[in-house]
C-alpha cells in the first residue's frame, strides 16, 4: 500500500504545468461563463422558464445539461489522452516500469490522477456556478428572492462524476495501451456523437451506453437514475481493475 | 551469494515474430567491473537490456541478478539496479530537480539523494530549469542522475554517450570510472562504438545478430599481440636470417618485415639477431591493432560460422 501512495504523490507532482491540469480547470469555467453571459444579456421574460420556477435552478440546469452531455465525456477523453501522453511521449514507461514497485500501483495511480482531475473539474464547476449565481442575483432584479439550490447541484454534480467512471476507464485503457492519442480521441468523439443521438431518443439502450450515463445520472426525473449511477460507478471500478491487470502484464517493447 | 556475478544469463532467447533477436545468450558480468557490451546496430543490445530490466519476457532461458533468479514477478530485485535505456526518460515540462524528485518519491528515498545525484552529474546550477530547455548532453547527464538516484549496486546503461561530443564523452567516461571506483558499482555499458568502451571497460562482451561472439577481460581480447614491424636496410637478407633463427617472418613493402614476436624479450632477441648479422635496423615497433580491427575480425568470424 505504501508503494501505491508513493507512486500517487509522484503522479501528483507530474501534473504540474500540464495541459491536463489546465483543461480540468478551464473547461468548467468555460461553460459557466458561457451560460452566465447568456443569462446576463437576456431579460427575465425571455428566459423561457415557466413563471414561478427558481431562476437559479434554471441557470444550474443549463450548465449541468451541457456539462454532462458534452463537456464531461469530452474532458474525460482528453484528460485520459493527455495523462497517457505524458508517459508515451518521453518513452517514460521504460523507466517507470523498471522501478522496483508493483506495476499495478503505477497504473492504478494513473487512474486515480484522472479521477482526481475530473473531481477537480466538478468542484470548479460548482464553485464557478456559485460565483456566477451570486453576481446574477445582485444584478438581475427578478432573481433576488430566489433560493439557492446548492445541495441539489452538488448532489447532481457528484452523481454525474460517479457515472463517468465507466467511460473514463474505457478511455484510460485505450489511451495507455496505444502510444498514439488518436484511438482514444476517436473513440471519445464517436461515442459523444452516438450519445447526442440516442440520449434524446429515449431508448433503453442509452441507460447502458457509458457515454450517456453522466446525463442520466444528473437528470432530475430519470427513471433509471440509480441504475445509471450504479452501472457507471461499479462498471468503471471493475473495468479499471481489469485494465490495470492487463496493462501490468503487457511487455514494453 | 556474495561472489555471484552481478548479471548472469543462461540460454537467454528472445524472438520478435519469426525474427530471433537473441539466441542462447550466456552473459556473465562479474561484480564491481565495468562491462562493455558491444555490438553493431540491431545486434540485440537493447533487447538484452530490456530483458534484464523486466520490460520484456524471455522466450527461453533465465536471468540471475546477484545470484537470484529474476522473473517477471520479482520486481523487488530491481532495487539494486539503476538504468538508462537509449534516451533518458524525462518529463520536459518539469525541472531537472522535479524529474529526480518524482523517482525519489516512488523509491521512497530521502530528499537529500536528489542533491547528491545532481552534484555528481554537475547539474546543480541548472536543476531549477525545465528539462525542455536542456541540451542533449544535459539530458543524458540527468538520465544518469536518475539511474544513480537509488545508489544501485548495478548500473545498466544503453548507449549513454549517444549524441555527445568528444568532450562530453570523455566527461562520461570519467564519471563512470568515478562511480565504479568510489562506490564499487558494477556498470553494464552497451555501445556500438568501441572507442567509447575500450577506455573504461575492464570486461567486454561482443554480440552480433543476437549471439555472443566474445566475452572476457579486455586484456584477453587484445591477448594475441600484434606483430613486430622491423624496418631494415636489406630486408631479404634480414628475413632469411630471422627465418633461420626460427622466427615467422612476412616481408612487407618499404623495406619492412613483420615478425611474430609476442613478448618484449622477443623483440630484443630479434634486434640482436639482426645486428649480429650485420643488418642495420632503422626502426622497430609494434603495429597497434585497435579493438576496432579485432571487433571486425570477431564479427566476420561469427558471420562465417566460425567460433572464437
Ligand atoms: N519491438 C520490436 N519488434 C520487432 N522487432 C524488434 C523489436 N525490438 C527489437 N527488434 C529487433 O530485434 C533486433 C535487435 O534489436 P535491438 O534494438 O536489441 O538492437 P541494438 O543492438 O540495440 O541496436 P542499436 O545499436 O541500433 O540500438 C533487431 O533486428 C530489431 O529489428
Ligand atoms: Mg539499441
Amino acid at each position: 500500500m505504501s508503494s501505491f501512495f508513493r507512486v500517487l504523490t509522484a503522479e501528483g507532482l507530474k501534473l504540474r504545468r500540464t495541459l491536463a491540469f489546465r483543461l480540468a480547470v478551464l473547461a468548467p469555467l468555460f461553460i459557466v461563463i458561457l451560460q452566465f453571459t447568456i443569462e446576463l444579456v437576456r431579460g427575465d421574460e425571455e428566459s423561457g422558464a415557466p413563471p414561478g420556477t427558481n431562476p437559479l435552478m434554471g441557470f444550474a440546469q443549463g450548465i449541468l445539461t451541457f456539462w454532462t452531455i458534452v463537456l464531461l465525456p469530452f474532458c474525460a477523453a482528453l484528460i485520459a489522452a493527455l495523462l497517457a501522453a505524458l508517459e508515451h511521449q518521453g518513452e517514460n514507461w521504460k523507466h517507470l516500469l523498471a522501478l522496483p514497485v508493483p506495476r499495478t500501483c503505477i497504473f492504478a495511480a494513473k487512474w486515480i490522477a484522472a479521477v482526481g482531475l475530473l473531481s477537480l473539474s466538478s468542484a470548479v464547476l460548482v464553485a464557478a456556478y456559485c460565483l456566477a449565481a451570486g453576481i446574477l442575483q445582485a444584478v438581475k432584479p427578478g432573481w433576488s428572492a430566489a433560493s439557492w439550490p446548492l445541495p441539489t447541484i452538488i448532489q447532481r454534480a457528484f452523481l454525474g462524476l460517479c457515472a463517468t467512471s465507466l467511460l473514463l476507464s474505457i478511455q484510460m485503457w485505450i489511451s495507455l495501451r496505444w502510444r498514439s492519442f488518436i484511438p482514444g480521441l476517436a473513440v471519445g468523439v464517436v461515442s459523444l456523437v452516438v450519445n447526442i443521438i440516442i440520449l434524446p431518443a429515449g431508448m433503453f439502450a442509452a441507460n447502458l451506453f457509458p457515454w450517456c450515463l453522466p446525463a442520466i445520472a444528473m437528470a432530475p426525473h430519470s427513471p433509471h437514475r440509480v441504475l445509471g449511477v450504479a452501472w457507471g460507478l461499479l462498471g468503471g471500478v471493475a473495468l479499471g481493475m481489469i485494465a490495470c491487470w492487463d496493462l501490468s502484464h503487457q511487455e514494453h517493447q | 551469494m556474495t561472489d555471484s556475478p552481478a548479471i548472469e544469463t543462461r540460454e537467454l532467447t528472445r524472438r520478435f515474430g519469426s525474427r530471433t533477436a537473441l539466441q542462447s545468450l550466456a552473459l556473465c558480468v562479474p561484480q564491481g567491473c565495468i562491462y562493455g557490451f558491444l555490438g553493431p546496430n540491431g545486434a540485440g543490445k537493447t533487447t538484452t537490456i530490456r530483458l534484464l530490466l523486466g520490460l520484456l519476457r524471455p522466450h527461453q532461458g533465465s536471468i540471475f541478478l546477484y545470484g537470484e533468479p529474476f522473473t517477471w514477478e520479482r520486481r523487488d530485485l530491481l532495487r539494486d539496479v539503476g538504468a538508462l535505456v537509449e534516451t533518458p526518460s524525462l518529463y520536459p515540462h518539469l525541472t531537472g530537480r522535479e524529474n529526480l524528485d518524482l523517482t525519489r518519491r516512488i523509491l521512497g528515498l530521502p530528499i537529500a539523494r536528489v542533491a547528491e545525484s545532481l552534484e555528481l552529474t554537475g547539474l546543480c546550477a541548472d536543476a531549477g530549469r525545465v528539462v525542455r530547455t536542456y541540451s542533449l548532453g544535459m539530458r543524458q547527464r540527468l538520465g544518469l542522475a536518475l539511474a544513480w538516484l537509488g545508489k544501485p549496486r548495478l548500473l545498466i546503461l544503453d548507449e549513454p554517450a549517444n549524441g555527445l561530443d568528444p568532450a562530453g564523452t570523455r566527461e562520461w567516461r570519467a564519471l563512470l570510472r568515478q562511480l565504479a571506483k568510489e562506490h564499487q558499482v558494477t556498470v553494464f555499458l552497451s555501445s556500438h562504438l568501441l572507442s567509447e568502451v575500450e577506455h573504461v571497460a575492464d570486461h567486454i562482451g561482443v554480440i552480433n545478430r543476437g549471439q555472443l561472439v566474445f566475452q572476457g577481460e579486455i586484456g584477453n581480447l587484445r591477448g594475441c599481440q600484434p606483430p613486430l614491424i622491423v624496418r631494415v636496410d636489406r630486408p631479404h637478407e634480414a628475413a632469411h636470417l630471422l627465418r633461420a633463427g626460427g622466427w615467422r617472418v612476412v616481408e612487407d613493402s618499404n623495406h619492412a618485415l613483420s615478425v611474430q614476436a609476442a613478448s618484449e624479450t622477443d623483440a630484443a632477441l630479434v634486434n640482436r639477431a639482426l645486428v649480429m648479422g650485420g643488418i642495420h635496423v632503422c626502426e622497430l615497433c609494434r603495429q597497434e591493432d585497435t579493438l576496432e580491427d579485432l571487433f571486425l575480425r570477431l564479427v566476420a568470424q561469427a558471420d562465417a560460422g566460425g567460433a572464437i
